[in-house]
């Protein structure tokens, strides 16, 4: 569904795009990509004037709103064209899949600047797996674990890129859970304005997948993550969430 | 806390209701991706449904023109209702003239749609659904929750007490019993009709014939009895030919139920084809909106083979059940096409796409492989240019002023860390208090990703 564009731009000098969540909440999670990616990659960049891709306006409606940030995303990437990779899912599906529907009526230019902007975007798995050729994390890390595949990630080379990842780690057992395919009810501001649903949702996700009893719950979106994980210590469970890219860096340290 | 009407139906469901909802939605998931991973192994399925999008992406005025000759070569009388009204209207006047008093009627969303049945009641004919689950729902005045299975919301006990109040059989809810109580009940309805009302589930341009697909033969029973046929359809149901209709005949129940195919498929073609069938015929071309929506950038939305497959992988619809949507489609498939159909009313159900995590999962299952997020995104604009109102929706533009502005938001980010001191879990009202009822709060620790770049060298 959210099918990234073919012929993406490849290369080992890259850009990091933290997104609004880690630069406000999940600090560790960039943490643990730029150091996973240095390790593979010539030059990781990070543009100072990034902010946001966009996607809480844009999945609201608010399309210029939107198209406002999805520009000043474009100048903050524009002092190279190297690709650009995002631990996360749906950011990057903002800006390869969506961003172009934001775009639609808008000039030829700034499509042709959304369009070419497209090409560069890369999940962090995938980025891994499918442009740098990786071929294993290595290391040991001995975890029982659930991986949450965003919605996000629907028809992108992340899921099958996350989870060769985490099996190349020694003492990771990957298991299985019911509704594993079914949206936890995070939805962006989805969680907000229908808060009955996306919380009864939540309640289904976190009790299928606390079921399986596992030492942590991976995915390569922090968003999910932290509906998640804040539905289930409003029960009182423990929720050992993280982002791959943690596990990654752990199973190496 | 849910002030949403969708929301708030979710919160007060009949726990019981809602759990049938979510057992039947899943099954019905489960047995279509069965079948289809059977019928069509390694990525063949993908192919047709490539297939079925394409053949439906042109030529609507030409397979209208053709159908329109083809129909009436065939002896039937063919009719265009620009709305709902004249479709009614149509139909009542047909029977008028016929002095009809008995119509059976073929399942049939189109009719729901224009809302026929009561209509024709309130004219004193007597109008009997002859689908098992359409009938259940007439005879206590309900409402279809699924467009495929329109008694998914109810149970057997109370199925089985409502055809004791309405005098079908005495209490028993052995579901075989059920049905053979149902069946003796419509025997006689079958016997003394005048008219059969119908959909089509396709309409084959180049043969001039109307396709029903049902599962109970009830079709060609009302067919047996009634003098006069009327098929009532959208104009977007018509294919090109019998050729084309095979890609749609081998998605269709595989998508809808998770059969290899529908028990009975019938093709009517014209009066009088088959012994005992009806006299004559008429087929009612509906647009009610849909030659808007044909010209709109939602026209992809007329692909829709009406499966329900959307609506069963829905995460929101296994847990609101199809009542909650207010409108005749539900689901994924009703979020765009109700409040497109609704015209100038439009704006009274914006609050429908937003009933919609964007999860996708709905796209993943389409056999018309409509693109039904990227649909429900731009119906959303749509919305909000036309400025529709829908309660607890956020407003972007402080936020899109600070996110394009790289150094206010490097200035302000860090300060979230404050939000940490503050009493915040006890909000409760507002967005934070609605995270709030349900969830914890994270940590905030804006800027500390930028703070240890710096120390960690770029």
């Amino acid at each position: 569904m959210f099918t990234p564009p073919p012929n993406r731009i490849k290369g080992s000098k890259i850009n990091f795009m933290a997104t609004c969540l880690c630069d406000a909440i999940f600090a560790d999670a960039a943490e643990c990509a730029i150091d996973i990616l240095k390790r593979h990659c010539q030059k990781v960049e990070f543009p100072a004037d990034q902010t946001c891709c966009g996607q809480p306006a844009f999945n609201s409606g608010d399309f210029a709103s939107a198209r406002k940030v999805v520009m000043s995303t474009i100048r903050a990437f524009s002092g190279n064209d190297w690709p650009i990779v995002v631990p996360s899912a749906s950011c990057a599906a903002m800006l390869f899949h969506s961003a172009k529907i934001a775009f639609r009526d808008s000039p030829q230019s700034e499509r042709d600047m959304v369009d070419s902007f497209a090409l560069r975007i890369w999940e962090f798995c995938d980025y891994l797996v499918n442009a740098l050729e990786v071929d294993g994390i290595g290391g040991k890390y001995k975890a029982r674990i659930a991986v949450h595949n965003s919605c996000h990630s629907r028809g992108t080379g992340t899921p099958e890129a996350l989870k060769s990842l985490l099996c190349s780690i020694d003492g990771i057992k990957l298991l299985d859970f019911e509704g594993s395919e079914d949206c936890c009810g995070f939805g962006g501001t989805f969680s907000v304005v229908f808060p009955q649903i996306s919380s009864e949702l939540g309640v289904q996700k976190v009790r299928n997948i606390l079921a399986a009893n596992p030492d942590r719950i991976v995915a390569a979106d922090t968003s999910c993550l932290l509906h998640q994980r804040g539905i289930a210590q409003k029960l009182g469970l423990d929720y050992p969430a993280a982002h791959a890219a943690q596990i990654f860096r752990a199973a190496s340290e | 806390m849910a002030i949403q009407p969708i929301d708030k139906f979710c919160e007060n469901l009949n726990p019981r209701v809602k759990a049938a909802v979510h057992a039947a939605s899943v099954g019905s998931t489960n047995a279509r991706a069965q079948i289809l991973k059977k019928a069509y192994p390694a990525d063949s399925g993908e192919k047709l449904r490539a297939l079925a999008n394409a053949i439906r992406s042109s030529g609507w005025t030409e397979n209208l023109e053709t159908a329109y000759e083809s129909l009436e070569r065939n002896g039937v009388k063919v009719l265009f209702a620009k709305d709902a009204a004249e479709a009614r209207s149509m139909i009542y006047e047909i029977a008028a003239k016929r002095s009809a008093k008995n119509v059976v009627k073929v399942k049939s969303m189109t009719t729901e749609e224009i809302e026929l049945n009561s209509f024709l009641i309130s004219k004193g004919i007597d109008v009997v659904e002859t689908d098992l689950g359409e009938l259940i729902i007439q005879l206590d005045g309900d409402k279809p929750s699924h467009i495929v299975k329109p008694a998914i919301h109810r149970r057997r006990d109370d199925i089985a007490k409502s055809f004791e109040k309405f005098g079908i059989a005495a209490y028993d809810d052995n579901p075989e019993h059920i049905t053979l109580n149902a069946r003796k009940y419509l025997r006689k309805k079958y016997f003394n009709a005048d008219i059969v009302v119908s959909g089509a589930n396709y309409i084959l341009a180049r043969e001039g014939t109307v396709v029903l697909a049902t599962n109970e033969g009830n079709a060609r029973f009302s067919m047996a009895g009634a003098k006069t046929h009327i098929a009532i359809a959208g104009f977007e149901k018509t294919i090109p030919s019998a050729r084309e209709l095979a890609v749609f005949l081998n998605l269709l129940a595989r998508s809808a139920t998770g059969q290899n195919y529908t028990v009975y498929t019938d093709f009517v073609s014209g009066p009088g084809t088959a012994k005992n069938s009806p006299e004559e015929m008429f087929v009612i071309f509906l647009d009610n909106g849909r030659s808007r929506i044909l010209g709109s950038e939602f026209a992809d939305i007329l692909k829709c083979m009406r499966c329900g497959a959307c609506m069963n992988r829905c995460p929101v619809f296994r847990l609101v059940s199809g009542h909650a949507y207010r409108t005749v489609y539900p689901g994924p498939l009703g979020i765009v096409l109700s409040p497109l159909l609704a015209g100038g009313d439009i704006d009274k159900l914006a609050d429908l796409p937003k009933a919609c995590t964007l999860c996708g999962a709905c796209a993943d299952v389409c056999p018309a492989k409509i693109p039904l997020p990227d649909l429900v995104l731009k119906l959303r604009d749509t919305l909000k240019r036309n400025g529709a109102k829908v309660p607890n929706d956020i407003n972007f533009l402080p936020w899109s002023l600070l996110a394009s502005s790289p150094k206010i938001w490097r200035l302000v980010i860090p300060l979230n860390k404050i939000a940490n001191f503050l009493p915040l879990k006890f909000a409760r009202f507002g967005t934070l208090g609605r995270w709030i009822k349900s969830r914890t709060l994270p940590k905030l620790r804006g800027g500390e990703f930028r703070k240890w770049l710096k120390k960690n060298g770029r």
